[in-house]
C-alpha cells in the first residue's frame, strides 16, 4: 500500500544524513529528563468557562528515564557480551561488533570493509550461498552484515526456540566464510552496479560527496564506506580473505545481545556455538581515531543534475568525536536547530516558507574527527533564500545559544527519544551497538543524559560558538548547476568548484 | 520487566509462532468514536493512534491528493492551538507525532512518556472538533507548497519513482477510485480551495468515522475517562453516512496486457508486472503474501534464483501482494543489470510464473516462508506504537482489534494447493500491467545529463 506521510521519518532521516553507509550503527543522540518541565503559555484566547474542550492540561513532568546499563559478561574466546534482558516477546537480537571499518582499510581499496561484510553470508561453513541464504530463512530468522567508518557489524535477529540453531550460522558466517571466487565475481558485480545506481541518488549523492570534500583526499574518513568506482574495481579476493582474518577476530569483538535469554544461558549458547573461533598469534591492529581535517575556510562545491526539481543541499562543519564530553551536548543543540520537528532550521525552511518537505542536521557520531551536518532537499527556485536562512540560522545559534525555553524543550524531547530507543529490541540493540562500536562504555546512553541534564545556559552557549560559527565550513549542492551557482553567488559565497556524484572534480 | 510485560504470550515453541496475544479493552462513545486501549507498563510510555477511515479512494475527481494534504491541515492550527502551537506544545512536553495517508485511510499518531496523554487526546479532540471551520488561504497555501515539495522529493527526484504514479493509473480504470496515486497532482494541488477543505472535512471529520488506540503505560478505566472527557462532547453531524462499508465495486480486470515505457534519470532498466488481486484479508490475499516469499525471498527463492544468481540478468527481484481494502496488486519488480535485454528478461519470467501456476510450490518452499511471515508477526510487536497501529488496522479493516489469531491462521491454514490455486487466479500472462523504466535518452554519465 502506498502512503504519504505528514513528515521525513526520523529514522529515515538519520540514516540519509549518517556518514555511516549502513543503518544500525549510526549512534543515537539520546535524551535527558526534564528537570523543570516546561511549561508554555496557555493559549490566552481560549475562554475556558464557554469551553467544551476545557483548559489544555499541562502534563505532569515525566519520569526521568535512565536506560538500564547492559550486563557485561565473558564471551568465546576473550570476547565480551553486553546483554540487555528484555523478556515480553520471544525473540532475540545480537549484534556481533568489532572495531575497524572502512577508516581502517587501505584507502586505494576504498570499500574493503564493506565488501568483507558482504561477503560473510556468501557461503559459511558447510554450506554454499544457496544453502546458507535458505538454512536462515528455514528458521524464520534475519542474518545481516554491514561495515561503517569505525566498525563492522554481523546481526541476527531469532525467536528464541530458533536460537540454538541459529547460532551455529552466524557463528559460520564470522569463523568460516568460504570466499569462493563464483560468489565474489557475483557479489562485485551487483556492488558495481549498486554503485552506479548511487549516482543517480540526489541523497545519496549529497551525502557520499560531503564525506568526499569536507575531509579531503588523504583522510581516512573521506572515501565512502561503500567504496567508489575506482575503489571497488580494486578490491579483490585475496584482500578480503586477509581482511576478514585481521578484523573478526575474538579479542576486538563485543556481542550485543537483546531480548528474552538469560545470561548463562546466552554465554553458554555463544561458545559453544563459538567455538572453533581462537584469537590469531599475531597482536590486534590498534584502533587509531582518526585526526582532524586540514581544510579551512568556506568552500562551496555543485554536484549538476541539470532538469532536477529540488537542490539537495548539504552543510557541514567540524564536530567532535563521540568520545569527546561535549558530544552528548551538542546533541542538545542540534536538536533545537535542525534535529527536530519544531528545530528552527525546520521551521524557517519548511513551515515558515515552504521551500522543503524538511531540514535536518545532526553531529555524526564517530570513534574521531566528527562533522556537524544540515541536509535538506530544497525547492530548485528556492535555493538561495534557502541558504540565506540557514546561514542565519546558524550564525543566530552560533551568537546566542539555546533560549532558556527552548533548553527545557530539548531535554523532554530527548527524554522522550530515548524511551522510544529502549522501548523496542532493535533500538536499544542499535544504540549499544554504537557505543561498543565506537568505544563507548555499555552505559554510555544513561551517561549521556546526565551530562545533558547537568548542561547550563551558559554551558550551551560557549559550545554553539565554538562548534557552530562558520569561518570554516564546506557546502555542497546537488541540482541544476545555474541555479545553484547563481545561489552562492547571490549569497557572496565563494565559487564553487563543479564535481561528479563521488567528488571528483569534472571540467567545466 | 515481567515475563508478560509486553503482555503478549506465545504458545509452545512451533514450526509457527503458535497463539498471540494483544490483550485490549474496546469501548464506543455515544458520539461513534471507538476506542481501543491496550495497556503495557514495561516503560513509562504512551503511543496514541487515531483512524480516520478516508483516504484517497475518497477524492473527488479533480482534486487528487487531497486527502493526504488535508492529513497536512491537520497540524495547521486552531483557535485553541494556533499555528505551530501542536507541535510546539508537544515536542516541549517531550511527545513527538507523524501521520500518513494511504488510499484507504488517515492515520495521525503520537508517542511520548505517560504523562502525555492528556495532552495527546485534548490537541486529537480540537483539531477534530474545530480544524475544519477555522482553516484559512494562507494555511492552505503553506502546506500545499511542503506537500508539492514531499512530491518533488520522494517521487520525482527519485530514481523509479514514477512508478508510484503510473501504476495505479494503468492498473485501474478511470473510474476505479485507486485509479490516480495519493499524492495527486500539482494541478489538483494547486486547485484545492478552502471550501473543498471545508466540505471534505465535514464529511470525514466526525468521531463515528475515526477510532483511536491508546497503548503503554496507563489504566485502561483512567484512559477511558479522559477519552470520554476530551471527546465526548463533539457531536457526530454525519453519523449516518460515516463508518459505511467501502461500497462494494465490481473487482477491476484488465482484459489484456498493458503496455507502457517511461525514461527516467537511471542507470539500469526496470520492469514492473501487476496483476490484480484479493483486497487485504480476502481470501487467497494470505496466499498472495507466501507466493511472494516463495519468487523472491532469499536466494533460493524461485526469481532470485534464476534471474540474480544464476543467469545473472538482474541487480534484484521484489514480488509484493500489495493489499488495500478494497482491491489489491500483486506486483513483481525486476531490476536489470545494464545492457541486459528486456525482452528477454521478461520471457524468462514468464516461464518461472507459469511454474507456479502449474505445479504447487514444494513442501519446504512452504514451510520456509511460513516461518519466515510467523517471525514477522512476533518482529512487528515490539514498539507500543508499533501495536496501536496493528490494533487499529484490525480493527478499521475487520471491525475486530483481535483479529491476529485469525491473521495468523490464514497463514498457518494455507497449503501447497491453496496457493496453487490463488496463483492460478491472479498470475494471469493475458491480463496485466507492463510498465518498463528505462534510462533517459540512451545512456549517459552520471550526475551530468540533461533531457
Amino acid at each position: 500500500m502506498s502512503e504519504a506521510s505528514r513528515a521525513v521519518s526520523a529514522i529515515v532521516l538519520a540514516a540519509a544524513i549518517s556518514a555511516a553507509a549502513c543503518a544500525g550503527s549510526a549512534k543515537t543522540n539520546l535524551a535527558v529528563p526534564a528537570t523543570s518541565a516546561g511549561s508554555p503559555p496557555a493559549p490566552g484566547a481560549a475562554s475556558a468557562a464557554a469551553d467544551s474542550l476545557g483548559p489544555r492540561p499541562e502534563p505532569k513532568p515525566p519520569v526521568p528515564f535512565v536506560p538500564p546499563a547492559p550486563q557485561v559478561l565473558e564471551g568465546p574466546a576473550g570476547s565480551k557480551v553486553w546483554l540487555l534482558e528484555r523478556h515480553g516477546l520471544p525473540i532475540v537480537t545480537i549484534a556481533l561488533v568489532v572495531p575497524y571499518g572502512s577508516a581502517a582499510e587501505p584507502m586505494e581499496k576504498g570499500g574493503l570493509a564493506f565488501a568483507t561484510a558482504d561477503m560473510l553470508d556468501e557461503g559459511a561453513g558447510d554450506r554454499d550461498a544457496l544453502a546458507f541464504s535458505q538454512a536462515v530463512n528455514d528458521l524464520g530468522a534475519k542474518l545481516a552484515s554491514s561495515a561503517d567508518r569505525d566498525s563492522s557489524v554481523v546481526s541476527l535477529e531469532v525467536l528464541v526456540a530458533k536460537l540454538d540453531q541459529a547460532l551455529p550460522l552466524l557463528a559460520d558466517a564470522v569463523v568460516r566464510p568460504r570466499h569462493e571466487n563464483k560468489d565474489w565475481t557475483r557479489v562485485r558485480t551487483l556492488w558495481n552496479n549498486a554503485l552506479k545506481n548511487r549516482a543517480h541518488e540526489p541523497n545519496d549523492v549529497a551525502r557520499v560527496v560531503t564525506s568526499v570534500v569536507y575531509y579531503g583526499p588523504k583522510h581516512p574518513y573521506a572515501h565512502p564506506p561503500d567504496g567508489t568506482l575506482t575503489s571497488a574495481k580494486s578490491v579483490l579476493l585475496p584482500d578480503i580473505s586477509k581482511w576478514h582474518k585481521a578484523i573478526w577476530r575474538p579479542d576486538a569483538a563485543t556481542f550485543v545481545v537483546v531480548g528474552d535469554v538469560k545470561p548463562e544461558g546466552i554465554t553458554a549458547s555463544l561458545k559453544k556455538a563459538f567455538a572453533a573461533w581462537k584469537v590469531p598469534a599475531s597482536a590486534a591492529a590498534p584502533v587509531v581515531p582518526p585526526g582532524p581535517i586540514s581544510n579551512s575556510g568556506v568552500r562551496t562545491y555543485v554536484v549538476d543534475r541539470s532538469d532536477a526539481p529540488q537542490v539537495v543541499l548539504s552543510f557541514a562543519r567540524s564536530g567532535p568525536p563521540a568520545s569527546d564530553p561535549a558530544f552528548p551536548r551538542l546533541g542538545m543543540l542540534n536538536v533545537a536547530l535542525g534535529g527536530s520537528f519544531t528545530s528552527r532550521l525546520n521551521q524557517n525552511l519548511r513551515e515558515d516558507h515552504g521551500w522543503t518537505y524538511g531540514v535536518r542536521s545532526r553531529f555524526n557520531a564517530q570513534r574521531g574527527a566528527g562533522m556537524f551536518v544540515v541536509r535538506a532537499a530544497i525547492r530548485a527556485d528556492a535555493i538561495a533564500p534557502a541558504l540565506r536562512e540557514t546561514k542565519k540560522e546558524l550564525e543566530k545559534m552560533a551568537a546566542g545559544g539555546l533560549a532558556e525555553g527552548e533548553i527545557d524543550k530539548v531535554r523532554a524531547l530527548l527524554n522522550g527519544e530515548a524511551l522510544e530507543t529502549y522501548g523496542a529490541l532493535h533500538g536499544v540493540a542499535g544504540s549499544l551497538a554504537s557505543n561498543a562500536a565506537l568505544g563507548l562504555p555499555p552505559d554510555q546512553d544513561a551517561k549521556d543524559l546526565a551530562s545533558q541534564r547537568s548542561a547550563t545556559p551558559k554551558d550551551l552557549s560557549t559550545l554553539a560558538s565554538a562548534y557552530l560559527e562558520l569561518s570554516s565550513a564546506t557546502l555542497i549542492l546537488v541540482g541544476p548547476k545555474d541555479a545553484a551557482i547563481k545561489a552562492l553567488a547571490d549569497n557572496g559565497l565563494p565559487k564553487p568548484e563543479l564535481v561528479d556524484a563521488e567528488g571528483r572534480p569534472v571540467a567545466r | 520487566m515481567g515475563a508478560l510485560a509486553l503482555g503478549v504470550i506465545l504458545g509452545p515453541a512451533s514450526a509457527s509462532a503458535g497463539a498471540l496475544d494483544l490483550p485490549f479493552e474496546q469501548s464506543k462513545l455515544s458520539n461513534g468514536l471507538t476506542i481501543i486501549i491496550h495497556e503495557d507498563h514495561l516503560l513509562p510510555q504512551v503511543a496514541t493512534n487515531l483512524i480516520y477511515r478516508v483516504g484517497s479512494k475518497d477524492e473527488q475527481a479533480g482534486r487528487t491528493g487531497f486527502a493526504h494534504l488535508f492529513e497536512h491541515l491537520m497540524f495547521m492550527g486552531t483557535r485553541r492551538a494556533p499555528t505551530k502551537a501542536f507541535d510546539q506544545w508537544m515536542e516541549s512536553a517531550g511527545g513527538s507525532n507523524n501521520a500518513w495517508t494511504s488510499s484507504d485511510f488517515t492515520d495521525y499518531h503520537e508517542m511520548g512518556p505517560s504523562t502525555l496523554l492528556p495532552l495527546f487526546l485534548w490537541l486529537e479532540a480540537d483539531r477534530l472538533e474545530t480544524l475544519g471551520r477555522e482553516i484559512d488561504q494562507p494555511k492552505l497555501d503553506l502546506q500545499r507548497d511542503v506537500v508539492r515539495n514531499e512530491r518533488r522529493q520522494t517521487i520525482e527526484n527519485r530514481p523509479y519513482g514514477k512508478v508510484e504514479l503510473r501504476l495505479p493509473e494503468l492498473g485501474y480504470p478511470e473510474s476505479h477510485p485507486y485509479h490516480h496515486p495519493v499524492i495527486g497532482s500539482h494541478a489538483d494541488l494547486e486547485a484545492a480551495s478552502v471550501k473543498d477543505v471545508r466540505s471534505f472535512f465535514e464529511q470525514h471529520y466526525v468521531p463515528a468515522n475515526a477510532s483511536l488506540v491508546i497503548a503503554g503505560d496507563v489504566r485502561a478505566a483512567e484512559a477511558k475517562e479522559l477519552v470520554q472527557r476530551y471527546f465526548g462532547f463533539i457531536p457526530s453531524p454525519s453519523a449516518e453516512r460515516a463508518s459505511k462499508p467501502p461500497t462494494s465495486l465490481a473487482p477491476p480486470r484488465l482484459d489484456k496486457v498493458v503496455r507502457e515505457t517511461i525514461e527516467d534519470q537511471v542507470e539500469m532498466t526496470k520492469i514492473i508486472m501487476a496483476f490484480h488481486s484479493p483486497a487485504h484479508f480476502e481470501p487467497g490475499d494470505a496466499e498472495l503474501d507466501l507466493l511472494a516469499s516463495i519468487l523472491s525471498s532469499g536466494k533460493t527463492s524461485r526469481l532470485y534464483k534464476s534471474l540474480v544468481y544464476e543467469k545473472a540478468l538482474a541487480q534484484s527481484v521484489e514480488a509484493a501482494q500489495e493489499s488495500s481494502v478494497l482491491s489489491s496488486l500483486f506486483n513483481v519488480e525486476i531490476l536489470l543489470r545494464p545492457g541486459v535485454s528486456p525482452d528477454v528478461v521478461e520471457k524468462l519470467t514468464d516461464a518461472l510464473l507459469t511454474d507456479v501456476i502449474t505445479k504447487p510450490p514444494t513442501d519446504e518452499e512452504l514451510a520456509r516462508a511460513k516461518n519466515q511471515i510467523a517471525f514477522d508477526f512476533v518482529d512487528r510487536l515490539q514498539s507500543v506504537a508499533a501495536r496501536a497501529r496493528l490494533l487499529n488496522m484490525y480493527w478499521a479493516e475487520k471491525g475486530d482489534p483481535g483479529y491476529v489469531h485469525k491473521d495468523l491462521a490464514r497463514y498457518e491454514q494455507a497449503t501447497a494447493q491453496s496457493v496453487l490455486a490463488q496463483a492460478q487466479k491472479t498470475i494471469t500472462l493475458n491480463s496485466r500491467v507492463i510498465l518498463r523504466v528505462v534510462p533517459a535518452g540512451g545512456r549517459a554519465a552520471p550526475g551530468k545529463r540533461g533531457r
